[in-house]
């Protein structure tokens, strides 16, 4: 019994140190850690697995790309944020303008300053032209990653369901939008996907709609930083006073402590008619797993009520190598990404706006996008997300206090109360 | 018998092992969470030195102190519903009737499923819209009692006390293993005293598995002070800190990376699991042998 | 004489109807109140199974109903997308290394602590039940850095050895209590036939406490294959990744495939059910053992 115990640990001692042994060939190879999530199910897995496998073959037995892959932006988050705190920082991750991970990120002083490498290298500099997407990414004079995507998000709504309950058009002002509410919950449809789980995802965009779309103090609100942020201002509680009514009257009664798939589910199965949300979700439309066969035909993308539109910065490319060798090789790595064809690739899939020059006659956006950036663009008021303009614990707090709102056991003025308590205390 | 040094050896090296692996993995990152509770730490990088504030700062905290209540009743509902569910269905499986076997593995198979799988379920049982527990409301003709039940202020706790109260199989199956190796000579002896199987069950058999059951509490009560990922996926402490742990909430402080709050956190539930551990200990005079 | 017999015989005729009566009443009482707990523990499993062969829109739409069609494409997915095979034999590798090294270390530990009473004994008690509360999350940077230093990041071993580690406290509570209900008069007559201590655990506890012992491998089994957040954290190369890894792969923040990813968990839970039915017998074999030995 114990040999054969004994057997079984040393067989499995020497299989297990024999079979993953990677670096056998290649002793002067650089290689290169790139934590992602963009893996499994992914739209972007794809594009990063050809991306990074052209990069290895044209820099072989030099330089190889291992994709580190973590589904799941706050699996990934953690790892990365562990790893900023172990001092062991990937070669290659996606930085995020999300200021709750950006802001870390850079007072961390793991992620390398980009300037030095742009210096260098005119072309790269001159690639790289776009000063708000830089300075999006630049901390302290530090340039940090390389912007590469940029997303415009508006509302989509199910064309169908809007021209049975009689409504021609997308609203253009707010009462337009609670009238047309009122005609589409008359039918039966819910109006709205809202979520309060997780981050209260599509429910924080209606917020940064409502508040950006309010004039130029709602405006300023969304810009002032998270640790000047002021909760018991007039233009934060009548944008909280429409969110409720949104959330008691106008969404699916599973919205309370739903997660952003069923929200999504919601808007898919034409149970919502309405869903506030980026590019990234035009693929599930004509995604026979997610959506009945057709249904992208049925999307509309609209500006907000107001004419009002998110923009927002949304990843860059950086890199925290320690050593010269590494750190050379992950710019490499980085010009690689800036390449026409790649990025036409990128912007293909995910439908995000460009972050530097490129040519953009090679991008092939999915119908819905091509027609709504150039509205985007020209739209009247462009502001961030809610994400951005306060601290992260407020975001916390909605998923904890929404619900009251929603069954209205919680006033919009104690709400914003209470937020401002917890945005003190944190 | 041989010598007290040869034991002693035996003692020292035996103990090594688990003393090292235990000390490397457990005490070393512990002492050095506790000591980060007195330092400032809301980045990446650890801050300087700020004495008690992070504990002044938990014990005016609200939010803890709901933590603090439903682990409070979380642990007693295992204690005295969760256990001892548990203990009648090891007695009565242990009776080996025709297929009990079927049943212990039926029993143990579902610990076999991620902790995701289960909220999922429940998150589903609970419904609103569509859950099991509101449509047979409605079919019944109660339909006006049908809630939103893991998100409403009243029914949150419960629904959450719910979902794990009565999957005793891990337990279950544990106790059995024990009153399978009670010698069947106890038994045989007790039947020719005309014991009755009932009889048997609360004279022997109980008694004997005082060890078993009271190590079966300290697991359920320490497990459940742990327990957070399903909280998480299900309700991450809403509505308005209902559902609240103090595992849960330490672990969105580590996302909101106020790491020091959240260690200090870590000690309170250390504090307070331990209470329970030392009172149970104590309550099934758990470390005496049975012989 | 002939009489008695009759009278006997008459009596316990009328006491059977009732009797059997009674019996039956218990029966059904023991079955409803087991067969309650069957559906309770059972469901979740079941659920997953079904869930496995239905399609993300269903089982957002109508979680509880049964498939529609049957979506077998979902463990093609499951398959295809995630390398689950390399993952799933780093799992049987980490898993395996895991529960035999930590049976082995916690039994040692165990039969001292239950067996011996010497200075700190009762100190190293209260240290384990310590052990079994700390949130282990908590502790992921500091376990994080420790791994760097020991140079056991991004390896099975190494994950092993921590999974070995975490599992401690909780084998060790559960041994000692098994180890607690063997007669010290067992290993005292071993020990006077001449064996030593190492020996006498070797024959006589292992054999005896075999209930305990595959009941903490079970339980090891179980939370080394369902780990996944150190593995995360931990795990850096592809050809390294567990099967939680892998499986997670299904379920990003906007991007999710819920019935390849059931599918993926159906796969993964396999192993589980055929190593406890497996394990579960060899309880069952233990037992007349540990009869005849004593």
């Amino acid at each position: 019994m114990k040999r054969v115990v004994l057997l079984v640990i040393v067989t499995f001692l020497m299989v297990s140190m024999i079979l993953p042994q990677t670096s056998i060939f290649g002793a002067n190879e650089v290689q290169l850690r790139f934590l992602s999530l963009q893996v499994g199910v992914h739209p972007e897995a794809p594009w990063l697995e050809k991306t990074v496998n052209d990069f290895n073959a044209l820099n072989k037995g030099k330089i190889k790309v291992i994709i580190d892959g973590v589904a799941g932006d706050q699996a990934c988050w953690e790892k990365l944020r562990t790893d900023a705190a172990a001092n062991t920082m990937p070669d290659l991750f996606t930085l995020k303008a999300d200021r709750s991970e950006f802001d870390v990120l850079a007072q961390s002083d793991r992620v390398v300053d980009l300037n030095s490498y742009l210096k260098a290298d005119a072309e790269f500099k001159k690639k790289l032209n776009d000063p708000g997407s830089l300075e999006t990414y630049t901390y302290k004079g530090k340039l940090l990653g390389v912007p590469y995507a940029k997303a415009y998000v508006g509302i989509y709504y199910n064309k169908t369901l809007f021209a049975k309950a009689g409504i021609n058009s997308f609203p253009v002002t707010w009462d337009e939008f609670f009238a047309a509410s009122d005609k589409l919950s008359k039918m039966g449809v819910a109006p709205l996907a809202l979520m309060t789980g997780e981050n209260s995802w599509t429910s924080a965009l209606m917020l940064a709609h409502l508040i950006g779309t309010s004039g130029p103090e709602g405006l300023k609100w969304l810009q002032t930083s998270p640790k000047d942020q002021k909760f018991n201002t007039p233009v934060f509680i009548n944008a909280v006073k429409k969110l409720q009514i949104m959330l008691n009257q106008y969404t699916t009664l599973d919205a309370i402590g739903a997660g952003y798939g069923v929200a999504a589910n919601n808007f898919l199965q034409g149970k919502a008619a309405m869903i506030a949300n980026g590019p990234w979700m035009i693929g599930s439309f004509s995604d026979p797993k997610s959506a009945p066969e057709g249904f992208e035909k049925k999307v509309g993308y609209a500006l907000a009520p107001g004419n009002g539109v998110i923009a927002m910065e949304n990843v860059a490319y950086a890199t925290g190598s320690k050593t010269k060798e590494k750190r050379d090789a992950a710019v490499k790595f980085l010009k690689y990404l800036t390449t026409d064809d790649v990025y036409a690739a990128y912007l293909s899939v995910g439908g995000a706006g460009p972050c530097f020059q490129t040519d953009l006659s090679k991008v092939k956006y999915p119908a819905i996008n091509q027609a709504f950036l150039p509205l985007a663009v020209k739209a009247k008021n462009q502001y961030t997300i809610v994400p951005n303009a306060v601290k992260p614990a407020v975001i916390d707090a909605l998923a904890q206090l929404l619900p009251g709102l929603a069954d209205k056991s919680l006033a919009a003025e104690q709400f914003a109360k209470q937020i401002q308590e917890i945005s003190d205390k944190n | 018998m041989k010598t007290n040094q040869e034991q002693r050896r035996f003692i020292v090296l035996a103990l090594i092992p688990a003393v090292v692996l235990f000390g490397t993995f457990y005490i070393l990152p512990m002492l050095g969470l506790i000591a980060t509770t007195f330092f400032e730490w809301n980045t990446i990088k650890m801050g300087g030195f700020i004495g008690f504030d992070n504990y002044l700062k938990m014990f005016q905290d609200n939010v803890f102190y709901i933590a603090l209540q439903n682990n409070l009743s979380w642990s007693l509902v295992a204690m005295f519903i969760h256990i001892p569910l548990a203990l009648m269905v090891a007695l009565l499986l242990s009776k080996k009737f025709r297929g009990w076997k079927v049943l212990r593995t039926i029993y143990f198979l579902p610990h076999v499923i991620s902790v995701t799988a289960f909220a999922v379920i429940w998150m589903n049982v609970f419904n609103p819209s569509f859950g099991l527990i509101n449509s047979v409301l409605k079919m019944i003709g109660l339909g006006a009692m049908c809630r939103n039940w893991l998100y409403d202020q009243a029914t949150a706790w419960p629904a959450i006390l719910l979902t794990w109260v009565f999957h005793v199989g891990l337990y279950a199956v544990i106790i059995l293993g024990e009153i399978l190796s009670i010698p069947e000579e106890l038994f045989e002896s007790a039947e020719i005293d005309g014991a009755s199987g009932i009889k048997q069950s609360f004279h022997i058999t109980i008694p004997l598995l005082r060890n078993i059951t009271g190590t079966c509490v300290i697991l359920t009560v320490t497990g459940g002070l742990r327990y957070f990922e399903g909280l998480y996926i299900m309700t991450n402490g809403a509505p308005n800190y209902r559902t609240e742990t103090l595992a849960l909430y330490l672990y969105q402080k580590i996302q909101l990376i106020q790491y020091s709050y959240a260690n200090t956190l870590g000690v309170a539930l250390l504090a307070f699991g331990l209470l329970f551990v030392i009172t149970g200990m104590k309550l099934f005079k758990l470390g005496k042998s049975d012989w | 004489m002939n009489s008695e017999i009759f009278k006997n015989k008459v009596i316990k005729l009328e006491q059977r109807p009732k009797r059997s009566f009674s019996k039956f009443i218990i029966g059904l009482l023991r079955w409803s109140i087991l067969l309650f707990f069957a559906v309770m523990t059972a469901f979740p499993l079941i659920w997953t199974l079904f869930s496995s062969v239905k399609s993300s829109q269903e089982i957002l739409t109508s979680a509880l109903s049964l498939p529609k069609k049957l979506h077998w494409e979902n463990y093609v997915y499951a398959l295809k997308v995630t390398g689950i095979v390399q993952s799933y034999l780093n799992s049987i590798i980490v898993t395996t290394i895991s529960i035999l090294l930590n049976a082995y270390v916690s039994l040692l530990a165990a039969y001292v602590i239950a067996r011996f009473r010497f200075r700190g004994s009762a100190f190293l008690m209260t240290l384990f039940s310590i052990g079994i509360l700390i949130p282990i999350n908590s502790a992921l940077l500091p376990i994080k850095i420790i791994m760097d230093n020991l140079r056991l990041s991004n390896s099975l071993i190494g994950l092993a050895i921590l999974y070995t580690a975490i599992g401690i406290p909780i084998s060790v509570l559960i041994l000692r209590s098994f180890i607690l209900g063997i007669p010290v008069q067992v290993d005292e007559a071993a020990r006077i036939d001449g064996a030593s201590l190492w020996r006498t655990v070797w024959k006589i506890i292992i054999p005896m406490a075999r209930p305990g012992i595959v009941t903490i491998m079970i339980l090891q089994a179980i939370y080394c294959w369902n780990e996944f957040l150190y593995a995360i954290i931990l795990i850096a190369l592809p050809v390294k990744r567990t099967l939680q890894i892998a499986i997670r792969f299904f379920l990003g923040q906007f991007f999710f495939d819920y019935g390849a990813l059931f599918a993926a968990m159906t796969l993964a839970i396999i192993p589980t059910v055929v190593l406890f039915i497996i394990f579960q017998n060899s309880v069952v074999s233990s037992l007349s053992m540990g009869a005849v030995k004593q």
